[in-house]
């Protein structure tokens, strides 16, 4: 009975010494005790271990620990949002956003696990999770410990941005994609009395989801109206600009492109990239990124507003788009560039053409495999990070330091592909405009199948 | 009775397989519209079909055997009613002469980048030219038997 009671003063002094300790937010951030207990306490609500800045910097190259950017997509890429005084994020952190938590998609389970696999975010690392509102670290952090990650610090990355010795990176051409914030700050601002125009991309005429709420200001822009049938090229020089000239388009205007589906403003972005207009921004995430933001949805149809003149020699940047010719010598040049397929596997080993209006099957010889479009998107249809994008290349034997010229069905996924390449800050890429679909329909083209 | 009902039966088939298949080809007019795919499907086809089946040689000749084919039953037609013959063969020529002249007018008329699914609806018009001149050249030839022309009569 005696040595019954003296185990239980025991057990009950250890006890409150874990309880004590665990309790302390100031918990030094090498004390990996039960985190799940740490970090919800009574009432519920999550109390995560605070990082300092002098400890994240020790742990930046520790293999050990993870830092994760939980802020939108736009931040980490390098816009300054939320206050934080210089955009883009910590030297070698991740992303995992708490908006692709907020995403209803279908299979986002499984999608937010290939996440975390890819990203190497599991349960044996010490996590370190930014932001600069203080909610999505919450967010990331719950879902983070429904995975078992349990070592979970919580940092303020204002603090970080204020220290101009602090390293942090931003993609050199981060504007080109813009976030929903931008956007609204242009319309609010009308641009510091700059020509601007915002359009809503999609194919065929306004279409129900334009006139069930659009961007204010907006007007719908018929990819019909920059590429003809049934190649799916590109619309000649001429008629291109006749194309910008009915919508009120000048080389200097700044154009804010989105869709429901971007794809279709990538498509048309690259294409007045081609023809000389300066300042083309594609929004980030489309318009859900908008709606998601809170920001005013109108119904009202807008209609075009004509120019004059494009003020420039349509194209202005004529290697930003290359045809068959162009294709065959890049593919004659093994060692200086690549011809990119953005397609799908089963495409690209000629298993499907992938289309109804395309008969032939495989892919130009020698071309390479630079995957499909979904694999450089995020799950709420933001840019993936550019260091899974370019590990994705390297697997295929592209570099960046080569010419590379994207190519897929019709022009549309490589061109996503090659706006993103852009704001990597990749200089010497092109769109193969006729893709697959110009290549197979003559026969004297070479085509490989296989693997 | 029994014979009256298959000639009903016959009849409204051959009219509802030519409704099923201009309406199937009315709605992919539409739906070419309002799906990119279904677009970009029906110009693929479009180019194919003017460089192959329908080249403007081609077009010229489906023109004049429209032409001829309207002729003849245009002359059957008038030669039933001025002889007071076969009052199907006056009707189902009559029938013909009107279809086969709409057929002409959809190719002299309509503009090839007019429709969506041109050369859609090109080939549902020769479908139903084709089986208006083959009930008629039927007809002609089945008429002389006596039985079948009574059953056919009643219907």
């Amino acid at each position: 009975m005696c040595k019954l009671s003296k185990l239980m003063v025991c057990v009950l002094i250890i006890t409150g010494l874990t309880l004590f300790t665990g309790c302390s937010s100031d918990t030094p951030v090498d004390n990996n005790t039960d985190a799940t207990t740490d970090q919800v306490n009574k009432e519920g609500t999550m109390e995560l271990q605070v990082i300092s800045t002098e400890e994240l910097q020790e742990k930046l190259e520790d293999d050990d620990w993870v830092i994760v950017d939980t802020r939108i997509n736009d931040a980490y890429n390098g816009w300054a949002l939320e206050g934080v005084t210089r955009g883009g994020h910590i030297k070698s952190a991740i992303d995992f956003s708490a908006n692709w938590l907020r995403t209803e998609v279908e299979d986002r389970d499984n999608l937010l696990q290939e996440a975390l696999k890819t990203k190497g975010i599991t349960a044996d690392k010490n996590v370190v999770l930014y932001d600069a509102n203080g909610e999505d670290i919450k967010i990331v952090a719950e879902y983070f410990m429904q995975q078992g990650i349990e070592n979970i610090y919580s940092y303020d990355i204002k603090e970080w941005a204020m220290n101009e010795e602090l390293p942090m990176e931003s993609y050199p051409n981060h504007h080109i994609l813009v976030p929903a914030s931008w956007v609204n700050e242009l319309i609010e601002t009308e641009n510091n009395g700059r020509p601007y125009k915002i359009f809503e991309v999609s194919w065929g005429e306004v279409s129900e989801a334009y006139l069930n709420g659009h961007i204010p200001g907006s007007v719908h822009i018929n990819t019909d109206d920059v590429e003809e049938g049934p190649i799916w090229n590109r619309l000649s020089d001429a008629e291109l600009e006749e194309f910008a000239k009915n919508y009120g388009i000048t080389f200097d205007t700044t154009v804010v492109l989105y869709g429901n589906d971007s794809t279709a403003a990538f498509r048309v972005a690259t294409i007045l990239k081609y023809m000389g207009a300066e300042d083309v921004r594609v929004l980030n995430g489309g318009f859900a990124a908008w709606e998601n933001g809170g920001y005013e949805i109108e119904t009202e149809e807008r209609e075009k507003q004509p120019v004059e003149a494009f003020g420039a020699t349509v194209p202005v940047n004529k290697n930003y788009i290359v045809d068959l010719p162009e294709a065959k010598e890049i593919l004659a040049d093994q060692e200086g560039s690549r011809l990119v397929d953005i397609r799908g596997w089963e495409e690209h080993i000629g298993a499907t053409s992938g289309y109804s209006y395309i008969e032939g099957k495989g892919r130009p010889a020698g071309a390479v495999w630079g995957h499909d479009l979904d694999d450089y998107r995020n799950i709420d249809n933001t840019m993936k990070n550019a260091i899974e994008i370019k590990d994705m290349w390297r697997e295929w034997g592209i570099v960046q330091d080569q010419s590379l010229s994207f190519f897929c069905g019709t022009g549309w996924r490589a061109a996503e592909v090659l706006i993103y390449a852009e704001v990597m800050g990749l200089e010497d890429v092109s769109l193969f405009d006729g893709g697959w679909n110009e290549w197979q329909s003559d026969s004297s083209n070479p085509v490989e199948l296989g693997e | 009775m029994k014979k009256n009902l298959t000639g009903i039966v016959i009849n409204t088939l051959f009219w509802l397989v030519q409704i099923v298949i201009l309406v199937g080809v009315i709605a992919l007019e539409d739906v070419a519209g309002k799906k990119m795919g279904v677009l970009r499907h029906v110009t693929y086809k479009k180019s194919v079909y003017e460089s192959t089946y329908f080249t403007p040689d081609l077009m010229r000749l489906y023109t004049w055997i429209l032409v001829l084919l309207g002729i003849f039953a245009l002359l059957l037609s008038v030669y039933n009613i001025v002889k007071g013959k076969n009052k199907i063969i006056k009707r189902w020529s009559m029938t013909t002469v009107a279809i086969n002249l709409g057929g002409l007018l959809y190719i002299i008329m309509v503009d090839s980048q007019a429709l969506r699914a041109y050369h859609y609806f090109l080939i549902v018009t020769f479908i139903i030219v084709g089986l208006h001149h083959t009930r008629l050249l039927i007809g002609i030839i089945t008429f002389d038997n006596s039985k079948m022309k009574k059953e056919l009569l009643r219907v």
